[in-house]
């Protein structure tokens, strides 16, 4: 990690004494991890019946249960509960080396508090898993360039379908409320930090205590069921799913931790004439999405539970032969399903509309009724679940009612575009790269958009479910809107983290390279879904040979397009131009404080007197 | 808010007052019980829709499986929890969340010290305790009753119905909230012998957070009786 | 700061870009779609292509419109100067264009919601003569099909590998599965539901077309899911019962297909 942010450097570092919670890092996190998965591994041999079929359920699941617990303990997240137990209240002191006061960039090893640190390490955690749910996807188009490929075995494709699903479902969960919901969104505010910052530390290492045993999956015999893990497939395939299981339900842990968080800073720690109707609307979109979050993610722990108990405790809540149905899954998992959807969307709307005034120099367009669109979005997302069971043969009475409340979610995104085009309507466009992603993003969210117009519809979705039309649906969504929507944010915001620019020439090559490649790569999809390519098969018929050559190559090309992203970042993070504290010209709170941004943000908390797109208004003008 | 609508306001310091902290921190405990009320919500639907659902007929008898060749197919066994059972265990979780609930406010408007708070919560932590222990037996009483042997001769090999699984699902969660109860209430005890709940200031607020939690955790637990005593079999 | 008003919006050249993205968008949608889908062997197919093709022609003037602006704002908004550009006119709101654009989003939703019903109506009331019914059971990985019609005709069980189902008669599948979660999906007679274990769903179809179609599995059940494909021949009613009688007697209906 190169993060210039040096400014609390100090001449002698803190962590000499103060005992043995100051020495836990990264690194202690790991060691105490193992050693809790070894002792959840090996103890169960002492205390459970090793003759039973679900043993070795028993233990990948205990083993995984003490990875988390070790690696809580290990990075220090256990030290705040056990102290408030104790009754050793943190002083001053603590609570500053906590957010990592003159520790350096040692601090971003660390559980460490400070908003902006959370922010970074986010960034790069995001950027991590995307780059390994990336490379499955390689994969996965390799093995998918002829017909019989057999490039890898169908348990290892299936296998590698399943990862690539879940870990780039949670690395775009946190990729734009991660980074900026952290870093930005408090400063926005004009907050000195999150409202409960040690949570903010938890919700991130808790991520990475998640990942570690999704990632383990993989090494274990991986899972054949998919990101979505139907039952009963899900009880039947191997103990990979144990460890997955527990990620998931870890990752849960994080995400309502961020939310209570996210929230909570918002609604209470905004500074003096930060009334609800001047919030940047960045900050309102990590409001909504995080509101959104608070409510979806529980159902998805809820159901993750009822899998480890339905593999390894005996129960039948998805066995047919004992009372139980796969349907219950099936609920379950899309009353989370849908509006994770828009928990990842959102966000990453929030920040284009940042980039949308910026870089057109005009006031964001009815900003009322974006925020209102955004939050349509949201209090309708929870109505729709059902639209992914039309063809299951669950209440097909509920059909109607289902298609309508998801046809109704196109009033509320229209609102989305209506927005963007209504700033970007008649401004100075400065096609500075972050501006570049936005259009991208417009053009591709259209395409996603419409495509699922289509699948709303029952008749329609009768052929179409469950094929590569759906899924080059939500790639269009995910790669070519959200995804678009991220990297611009890192085009946007990077300066403000680093103090430099990314470099704008491989931004541009970047971006053609990311859009030419999304689409030639789903394009071609669609055309081999609506031929009657089913997704997820790891042969197929000759038939479906041509586009699925095609989207091959356009997966490398976006490939192609993301590392020279990453080598953007990683290059101008230590030698990009040096961008002073407000490159853009913004009026956003988090331009206004100095690069690098110092501990607790404001010297002086500012009191605000209008919003921050008063672009070519008198000042003032607008109280 | 260009950066001369930057007012430097010199009475805001670093230290914020605490009725703002406290306001916080009342905001991010209901979140928590809000997140805690969907997780219910999703266990109570579960119960329901499997009951409603009865596939196979088998939410409460198990049709198949028998190792009695004769009465493969037959319902073998028919078994409901006791609901008296289930109501005491409520009733005490109720009782702990009212010794906290009304010990907190007399004393508060007593304006009385420390010490006698410490008692309070530990009684409240020990109720938590007594009805941990009654959760362990009812859940061990599913254990008794609910499983059936499959088909193998394996007798390590069983599998709940429906129901007894949607009754270990709401019990197992009812007793992670127990403890979570008990660590409450004994830390506050700790806290308050030490002098660190107090009725200034800051101090107090954890006490009344503590509590809204622990009035959810037993309306949480007079729901889930109501439900599964009412709708069972 | 100085005010940069020179930023104009002249409509012809505009509509012009409109109208010809719309063209095109509407002749994709038109000539591109029976052209892109499974060709059609029953009503449900016949209803999923029109719905795609109105639904497309709906929406090409609205994403035209959208890649019109772009496209014209790219033209003709561009800042081409050095450094940062002048702010430009500030429009904060527009009352009119909010609620025509809402309007007109609300109307068009009505039009798919409608559309959508009407058709899920004719989709959900296909019948046909002789309506014989099929047992479909999904298993880890292959398709099996019992013709109860057998048992009546020829007194014993039938049951295949491939389904074979007369032309222009209604089918009434009853679909379950041994094992995992399946999904029966013949493309293109337009028609799919999920085989669930414990559970029989049912599907009608009155298949208007003979000849040999995909049967494919749509949900993923595991190792060889792929490869869990067969096929559907649809006959005329005499070849039906030919075939019929020449399938030998099988030993008995698979039990769980009738456990509800
Ligand atoms: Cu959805
Ligand atoms: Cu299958």
């Amino acid at each position: 990690m190169t993060a210039t942010i040096d400014l609390q450097k100090s001449h002698s570092p803190a962590t000499n004494g103060g005992g043995f919670l100051r020495r836990l890092n990264f690194g202690t996190g790991i060691i105490f991890g193992i050693i809790g998965a070894l002792l959840g591994y090996f103890l169960p041999h002492h205390f459970f019946d090793n003759q039973g079929s679900a043993f070795a359920d028993q233990c990948t699941v205990i083993s995984a249960v003490g990875w988390v617990i070790g690696f809580w303990f290990g990075i220090g997240a256990l030290a705040g509960p056990f102290k408030w137990f104790l009754g050793w209240d943190q002083t001053h002191a603590d609570e500053m080396y906590l957010a990592g006061k003159d520790q350096g960039k040692k601090r971003y090893w660390k559980y460490c508090t400070d908003h902006k640190v959370v922010g970074v390490q986010y960034l790069v955690l995001a950027m991590v898993l995307l780059g390994a749910g990336g490379i499955l996807a390689m994969l996965i188009r390799t093995d998918l360039i002829s017909p019989g490929s057999h490039f890898v075995n169908q348990q290892v494709y299936n296998s590698f379908l399943s990862l690539h699903g879940m870990l780039m479902i949670i690395s775009l969960i946190i990729a734009v409320a991660g980074p900026w919901g952290n870093f930005v969104m408090p400063i926005q505010c004009g907050a000195r930090d999150m409202a409960f910052p040690r949570l903010n530390a938890l919700s991130l290492w808790t991520v990475v205590a998640a990942a570690v045993p999704l990632l383990t999956t993989l090494f274990i015999g991986g899972i054949q069921d998919g990101w979505t893990t139907y039952a009963p497939i899900s009880i039947q395939t191997g103990i990979g799913m144990n460890t997955f299981a527990i990620a998931i339900i870890t990752f849960v842990i994080s995400t309502t931790v961020a939310g209570v968080n996210t929230v909570c800073t918002i609604m209470t720690m905004r500074t003096t004439g930060m009334s609800l109707d001047r919030l940047p609307i960045f900050t309102w979109a990590s409001l909504i999405g995080g509101a959104l979050g608070l409510y979806a993610m529980p159902f998805f722990a809820t159901a993750m539970t009822m899998t480890i108990l339905d593999r390894s405790a005996g129960t039948s809540f998805f066995s047919a032969d004992s009372g139980g149905t796969g349907w219950l899954w099936e609920n379950m998992f899309w009353l989370m399903g849908h509006p994770e959807v828009y928990v990842i969307l959102i966000p990453a709307v929030g920040a284009l509309l940042e980039i949308a005034t910026v870089f057109s120099r005009k006031p964001l367009f009815s900003y009322k009724t974006a925020i209102g669109g955004m939050a349509g979005i949201a209090g309708l997302s929870i109505l729709v679940w059902a639209h992914h069971m039309f063809t299951t043969g669950w209440a097909p009475q509920l059909g109607g009612p289902f298609m309508l409340t998801t046809e109704l979610i196109s009033i509320p995104t229209g609102i989305i575009f209506l927005v963007a085009v209504g700033t970007i309507w008649r401004g100075n466009l400065w096609m500075k790269t972050p501006m570049i992603w936005l259009m991208g993003f417009i053009a591709n969210f259209i395409i996603g958009g419409v495509t699922g117009i289509y699948l709303s519809d029952i008749p329609v979705d009768n052929t179409m479910h469950g094929t590569m039309f759906v899924v080059a649906h939500f790639h269009y969504v995910f790669v070519g809107s959200v995804l678009f929507g991220a990297i611009g944010a890192v085009y946007f915001w990077f300066p403000k983290i680093s103090g430099r620019f990314l470099d704008e020439k491989m931004g541009r090559i970047s971006f053609w390279l990311a859009f030419i490649g999304v689409q030639v790569t789903f394009l071609a999809m669609f055309v081999s879904g609506l031929r009657g390519m089913p997704r997820r098969y790891a042969s197929y018929q000759a038939i479906f040979e041509h586009t699925n050559v095609i989207s091959t190559i356009g997966a490398y090309t976006i490939m192609a397009g993301m590392l020279v992203s990453l080598a953007n970042i990683i290059l101008s993070w230590r030698s990009g131009e040096p961008s002073g504290p407000n490159p853009w010209h913004s009026k956003t709170l988090e331009w206004l404080v100095p690069t690098p941004v110092p501990l607790e943000n404001f010297e002086v908390l500012p009191v605000i007197e209008s919003d921050p797109y008063t672009y070519g208004e008198k000042e003032g003008a607008r109280a | 808010m260009s950066s001369d609508t930057i007012e430097h306001e010199a009475s805001h310091g670093h230290h914020e007052a605490p009725e703002v902290v406290e306001g916080r921190q009342r905001l991010g405990i209901w979140l928590f019980i809000v997140g805690d009320v969907i997780m219910l919500a999703s266990f109570i639907f579960t119960y329901l829709y499997l009951r409603g659902t009865n596939t196979g007929n088998g939410w409460m008898t198990y049709l198949q499986g028998d190792t009695n060749a004769a009465n493969y197919g037959q319902p073998v066994h028919e078994k409901v929890l006791s609901a008296g059972f289930n109501w005491t265990i409520t009733a005490v979780i109720v009782a702990s969340a009212a010794v906290v609930w009304f010990g907190e406010k007399h004393l508060r408007a007593q304006q009385k010290g420390a010490g006698s708070f410490s008692l309070i919560a530990a009684v409240a932590g020990l109720l938590a305790i007594v009805a941990s222990a009654l959760t362990v037996i009812q859940l061990r009483s599913i254990d008794e009753h609910m499983p059936y042997h499959l088909l193998s001769q394996n007798v390590h090999e069983f599998t709940y119905t429906a129901y007894g699984s949607a009754e270990i699902l709401l019990n197992g969660s009812s007793l992670l909230h127990l403890i979570v109860l008990a660590f409450l209430g004994f830390g506050l005890a700790i806290r308050a012998s030490k002098g660190l709940v107090s009725s200034e200031g800051l101090k107090w607020s954890q006490a009344r957070f503590v509590r809204f939690f622990w009035v959810w955790v037993a309306l949480g637990s007079v729901i889930t009786a109501a439900v599964t005593s009412l709708i069972n079999k | 700061m100085t005010k940069n008003n020179s930023n104009k919006f002249s409509l012809k050249p505009f509509l012009v870009i409109w109208a010809v993205l719309t063209a095109i968008g509407i002749w994709i949608s038109i000539k591109g779609t029976p052209w892109l889908m499974e060709k059609s062997a029953s009503h449900q197919m016949h209803m999923a292509i029109l719905t795609v093709i109105v639904f497309s022609v709906a929406a090409a003037p609205v994403a035209a419109g959208i890649y019109a602006v772009q496209i014209y704002a790219l033209a003709k908004w561009r800042y081409k100067g050095e450094g940062v550009p002048p702010d430009a006119e500030p429009l904060r709101n527009n009352v009119k264009a909010v609620s025509a654009w809402i309007g007109v989003s609300a109307l068009l939703t009505t039009f798919l919601l409608i559309w959508g019903l009407a058709a899920l109506a004719s989709d959900d009331n296909v019948s046909g003569p002789n309506p014989m019914t099929v047992n479909v059971t999904g298993q880890q990985w292959m398709w099996s099909f019992q013709y109860p019609i057998a048992e009546t005709l020829l007194h014993h069980n039938v049951e295949s590998n491939i389904l074979v189902i007369p032309v222009n008669n209604q089918a009434n599948f009853n679909v379950t599965s041994v094992d995992v979660t399946h999904g029966f999906w013949v493309p293109s007679l337009g028609v799919k539901v999920d085989a669930n274990p414990g559970t029989v769903t049912t599907l009608s179809v009155v298949p208007n077309k003979p000849g040999w179609y995909d049967i494919r599995c749509v949900e993923l059940c595991g190792l060889n899911h792929s490869a869990m494909i067969t096929k559907a021949h649809v006959v005329s009613d005499k070849e039906f019962l030919t075939w019929l009688k020449e399938q030998p007697a099988s030993p008995a209906a698979i039990t769980t297909s009738v456990k509800n």
